[in-house]
C-alpha cells in the first residue's frame, strides 16, 4: 500500500509543479548529492490515513519557484522570503492533491495541518531521507528536489 | 465594469500569485489584499467590495470563520466569497457551499479556472 501512495505522491507533485510553476520535474535515481542551503517543508494530515508529506529543496529552488509563479526574477531582493513561502505552498498543494486522489468519506474526512518550514541539515538528514523507500528525487529545472510521504504504514 | 476584489491569505506570496492570476485571466479588477480574517473584515468595512477570494486554512480565523463573520455583518453579508484551497475532501467543498461560500477554486489553479469561477459568481457572461 505504501508503494501505491508513493506513486500517487509522485503524480501529485509533478502535476502541482507543472501547473503552479511550469516546471516539469524529471526523476533522478540515487545516489544524489545534497544541494546547499536546504529547507524542509512538512505538512501533517490525519483521517482515513495519518502521516505527513515532506519536500526538501534548496533556497535557490524556492526562489526559482516563487519567481516562476509570480513572473518575477529569482534575483530580486525579496526572493528568499518569497522562496520560503513558495516551498510551504508547494508542500501544502501537493498534500492536498495527494489526499484528493485517495479515498475519504464525509464521515471520515482528511484533516490537514498548516505547512511548516524548517532548516534541513544535509550532513545528517539528506542520505537517510533520499534512501528511504518512500522517497523520490527529482531534477526540477536544474535543482534537486526530494519528496516523501511518511507514516502511512 | 471594474470589480473591487479582496484577496485574503496568510501567505504574501500566495496573495501575489492570486492577484497575478486574476490579472492574467483578464478580469477587470481593483485588487485589495489582507493577511488574515481580521484584516479582511476591517478592509470590508473601509471599502465596498464586489468579491472576496479567501484561503480556507489560515491561522487564527479560518476562511470559513471569515465567511460566518461576513454573513453576520450588515455591510459584508452580500459580498460573495470564493475559497481558494488545497482542501482534499470533495464533501467538505460541498459543505462550504451549503454554509454560504459561492464558489471554490482548487489549488493548483490556472488563470482559466479562476476566471470561470469568478465569472460564474459575479454573473458575468462568458466572452
Amino acid at each position: 500500500m505504501l508503494r501505491t501512495h508513493n506513486a500517487s505522491l509522485v503524480e501529485a507533485f509533478v502535476r502541482v509543479l507543472e501547473t503552479m510553476a511550469f516546471i516539469s520535474p524529471e526523476p533522478r535515481e540515487a545516489p544524489v548529492t545534497a544541494p546547499p542551503d536546504l529547507l524542509l517543508g512538512r505538512i501533517e494530515f490525519s483521517g482515513p490515513l495519518r502521516g505527513a508529506v515532506e519536500v526538501v529543496a534548496s533556497e535557490a529552488f524556492g526562489a526559482l519557484l516563487a519567481a516562476n509563479v509570480l513572473g518575477t526574477s529569482p534575483a530580486e531582493p525579496d526572493a528568499a522570503d518569497r522562496g520560503r513561502d513558495a516551498i510551504k505552498e508547494l508542500v501544502n498543494v501537493t498534500c492536498g492533491a495527494l489526499l484528493a486522489s485517495l479515498a475519504s468519506s464525509p464521515t471520515n474526512p482528511f484533516e490537514v495541518n498548516i505547512p511548516r518550514l524548517s532548516d534541513f541539515r544535509a550532513g545528517e538528514q539528506w542520505t537517510p531521507f533520499v534512501t528511504s523507500r518512500d522517497s523520490a528525487c527529482f531534477d526540477a529545472d536544474g535543482h534537486t528536489v526530494a519528496i516523501r510521504v511518511t507514516g502511512l504504514d | 465594469m471594474t470589480y473591487n476584489i479582496l484577496v485574503v491569505d496568510d501567505s504574501a506570496t500566495t496573495r501575489a500569485v492570486i492577484k497575478r492570476t486574476i490579472q492574467l485571466a483578464g478580469v477587470p479588477a481593483s485588487l485589495y489584499e489582507a493577511p488574515d480574517g481580521h484584516a479582511a473584515l476591517a478592509q470590508l468595512d473601509a471599502t465596498p467590495m464586489d468579491l472576496v477570494l479567501a484561503d480556507l486554512h489560515m491561522p487564527g480565523m479560518s476562511g470559513m470563520e471569515l465567511v460566518h463573520q461576513m454573513l453576520a455583518s450588515q455591510s459584508a453579508r452580500s459580498v460573495p466569497v470564493i475559497v481558494i484551497t488545497a482542501e482534499p475532501n470533495a464533501s467538505r467543498l460541498e459543505e462550504l457551499k451549503r454554509e454560504g461560500v459561492r464558489g471554490c477554486v482548487r489549488k493548483p489553479f490556472t488563470p482559466e479556472g479562476i476566471r470561470t469561477v469568478i465569472n460564474e459568481v459575479l454573473g458575468v457572461a462568458h466572452a
